[in-house]
């Protein structure tokens, strides 16, 4: 009996140091910054909020939004589109192929984003192929993506259970329609919060653009701050990308209710 | 050119040894520079992310809140948009930053949002039942977590870390855009000042020597946690 | 005229052999069905029944051997097995019903992408189907919102709609409820009063007086009874079926 209390009140005890810790670390931290680190307040405003500035060049950042999202939808339809047509050849199990794919998938997992963009825009045009910037960003994001799309299909058809493929065979579903049909419906539980974080991977990425020249918005951003002499433009456009992903993460939880529809009751 | 592929023109211009002369010093003075952030921003971030996912488990309303933010915040601001802003724009209001503290200031602060998530699933996969015989033993809370619930979450989110640290030396390339001589960048300045491709294709090649086995090793790893669910 | 006594068989089996690695699994099976024919298969649990019924229509593959569905060579390298299964039905024992379609949608989807019948056509027939199961009024219920019985009935009533000329059941009850097997089983037994050719592994003592004309004894992969089911129930010939019905009945 005494054992117990002891251990509820020591459990309790736990608890409260942790809470009232980390809301006293939360506000020494703010405490110190805003009054201690020499940081000075009225600049934090003009500089970085300082939408005053701003006015009248916000029309300055549709084109290199719309060029953002050019971008972003094409990498997603082509590392998508070769996702899934590399997890279906490998559902055939053929040794060559897979082991062709599964070398594809550990080279472009291990190259960093911002070393291939590079690499392929300097290095192309010495073999005589001139890709405009941004496609040399959609080429290079595409291949990178495409590489983790393969394993979450891969998983996503793997997680269906193997009599639904024989029911499927014995009904004389071809195996491409028994992919669309049967399988690809029932992995898509699976395959769609994954492929969300891709997607928006993706969108993030894209700010990588900005190192190979291409007219972006961080590139904008930073011309203009340049111009009223304030980080506020930068400050404007992470704001943007939040704005870009947002409808992504809302649209793929609807996907998922929808998709879950058979799933409950 | 004549669109023919010759394979001396492609060793020339790809391979070419002799632009390489005198200038692998500076490539591994990069190699050395990645594996200094990457080595301090790795530990750092699996320190703060495992206090990021306690908290998360043991917090209030509050501090729940405040990290939900800070975990979406990083979900969806570029690595390359938050250098800028650390590295260009905090020197605006006085507070100045060296390349390599910012460097590892971003990519700590990011990453650790995502381990400190895959700690805190690693943690709530383990069944109840553990916690409830731990105590039952009479072992505290904190013994329950540093003995029963920690190692068996580290041996839960392993490969989700192992992603996550292969990402976290991938991300040491971004800071490329500041002044920092780290790999992509001294490849960047030799290519550039030899006109020739080489030292990009060396420099992929020595980030490829590092990173392909950390893949295979990570994969290798999800392979083994898909087989057991 | 002698009524032509030898009517060509629907199925024809010749030397069938079935390797897992290094069990050998069908040991040289041989036998012939003939149209109507409602052919129970019984045997003790590992004797090879299941892999035996997957492999006429080639959901597992044989190691070795020939089986004939009519005038085509099932086993032949050149034939595309889809279209030949399009005539072979298959019940399974856990149903396999699609989970993301609903009882009138996975009877409805083979007819439609395979036989690329119209949806309205389809529909009529599936809900024809789905009245001689008894289920007409569970046409818009997904799998999960079904009992186990149910299941299986709108499984039949989905490999119905491709019109097979022959039915293959792989335990069609073993995985019901008790009070769950008669309705399925009617079922059967009107499938087999329809004149419906059959090949049925099961166990139902019942079913198999009641509606199955012939009995096979599958033991360790051999065949080693093959007689009217009243014969060999009531009077097996081999040693190891006695003791195998022994435990059953």
């Amino acid at each position: 009996m005494m054992k117990g209390r002891i251990k509820i009140i020591s459990s309790k005890n736990y608890k409260d140091i942790a809470y009232g810790g980390s809301i006293a670390a939360f506000l020494a931290l703010v405490i110190y910054v805003m009054f201690f680190s020499g940081a000075d307040w009225s600049l934090f405003k003009e500089q970085f909020l300082n939408f005053e500035k701003m006015e009248g060049r916000y029309h300055i950042f549709v084109s290199p939004l719309l060029l953002v999202l050019k971008i972003s939808f094409y990498s997603c339809f082509w590392a998508t589109a070769i996702g899934l047509s590399m997890a279906i050849i490998r559902n055939y199990n053929n040794m060559f192929l897979n082991g062709i794919i599964t070398a594809y998938i550990v080279l472009f997992r291990s190259i960093p984003a911002m070393v291939l963009v590079v690499l392929v825009y300097f290095t192309l045009p010495y073999v005589g192929l001139n890709l405009v910037s941004t496609n040399s960003v959609i080429a290079s994001l595409s291949l990178l993506f495409s590489a983790y799309t393969t394993e979450i299909f891969r998983s996503g058809i793997n997680s269906v259970d193997r009599a639904q493929v024989d029911a499927a065979k014995s009904l004389g579903i071809g195996s491409l329609q028994s992919m669309r049909w049967v399988i690809l419906p029932q992995a898509l539980r699976v395959i769609i919060p994954p492929l969300t974080s891709v997607l928006i991977d993706i969108l993030k990425t894209t700010s990588i653009a900005y190192v190979v020249g291409v007219p972006e918005l961080i590139a904008r951003a930073r011309q203009m701050e340049g111009v009223i002499g304030s980080v506020t433009p930068l400050i404007f456009v992470s704001f943007l990308y939040f704005l870009i992903i947002l409808p992504v993460v809302i649209f793929s939880s609807r996907l998922e209710k929808r998709s879950r529809r058979w799933s409950k009751s | 050119m004549d669109g023919a592929f010759d394979i001396d023109e492609i060793r020339y211009i790809f391979f070419n040894m002799q632009v390489m002369e005198g200038q692998w010093g500076l490539l591994f003075s990069g190699l050395w520079m990645t594996v200094k952030i990457a080595v301090v921003a790795i530990i750092a971030s699996t320190a703060l992310g495992l206090l990021v996912s306690i908290l998360r488990l043991k917090g209030n309303a509050f501090t729940n809140a405040l990290l939900i933010g800070y975990l979406e915040f990083c979900r969806a601001t570029p690595i390359v948009v938050a250098l800028i802003v650390v590295y260009f724009g905090l020197p605006f209001l006085n507070i100045t930053f060296s390349p390599f503290q910012s460097a590892v200031i971003v990519i700590v602060f990011v990453h650790a949002a995502y381990i400190g998530e895959a700690f805190r699933s690693g943690i709530l996969a383990i069944n109840i039942a553990q916690s409830e015989a731990a105590q039952s033993l009479g072992l505290t809370q904190l013994q329950t977590y540093r003995y029963i619930l920690v190692p068996q979450a580290f041996r839960i989110v392993l490969p989700t870390l192992s992603n996550q640290w292969t990402g976290i030396i991938k991300d040491t390339s971004i800071c490329t855009i500041l002044a920092i001589t780290e790999l992509l960048k001294a490849a960047q300045i030799v290519a550039a000042w030899k006109a020739n491709p080489t030292p990009l294709v060396m420099s992929t090649l020595l980030y490829l020597l590092i990173l392909i086995p950390l893949t295979i090793f990570t994969m290798k790893l999800e392979r083994k946690a898909g087989l057991k669910k | 005229m002698t009524n032509e006594p030898q009517e060509k068989p629907i199925l024809h089996i010749e030397g069938l052999n079935k390797y897992f690695d290094d069990l050998h699994i069908l040991k040289s099976l041989t036998t012939t069905i003939h149209k109507g024919e409602v052919v129970a298969i019984m045997g003790p649990s590992g004797s090879g029944k299941s892999t035996f019924i997957r492999c006429i229509n080639r959901i597992e593959e044989p190691t070795s051997g020939q089986i004939f569905f009519g005038d085509i060579e099932v086993t032949g390298p050149d034939n595309n097995i889809s279209n030949i299964r399009r005539d072979i039905g298959m019940v399974f024992q856990n149903f396999a019903l699609f989970p993301h379609l609903t009882a009138l949608e996975n009877i409805m989807l083979a007819p439609t992408k395979v036989k690329k019948k119209s949806k309205a056509d389809a529909k009529e027939t599936a809900l024809a189907l789905l009245k001689r199961v008894g289920l007409e009024d569970k046409a818009s219920s997904y799998p999960e919102q079904l009992s186990g019985g149910q299941q299986q009935r709108v499984a039949i009533a989905r490999s119905l709609a491709m019109d097979p000329k022959i039915l293959l059941f792989d335990e069609p009850t073993s995985a019901l409820d008790p009070e769950m097997v008669r309705e399925v089983l009617d079922v059967m037994v009107s499938l087999a009063k329809d004149g419906m050719t059959m090949i049925v592994v099961s166990h139902e003592i019942n079913f198999i007086k009641e509606a199955s004309s012939r009995v096979l004894v599958l033991v360790d992969g051999e065949i080693i009874e093959d007689g009217p089911s009243n014969q060999v129930i009531e009077n097996p010939s081999h040693q190891r079926t006695k003791e195998f019905l022994g435990k059953i009945l």
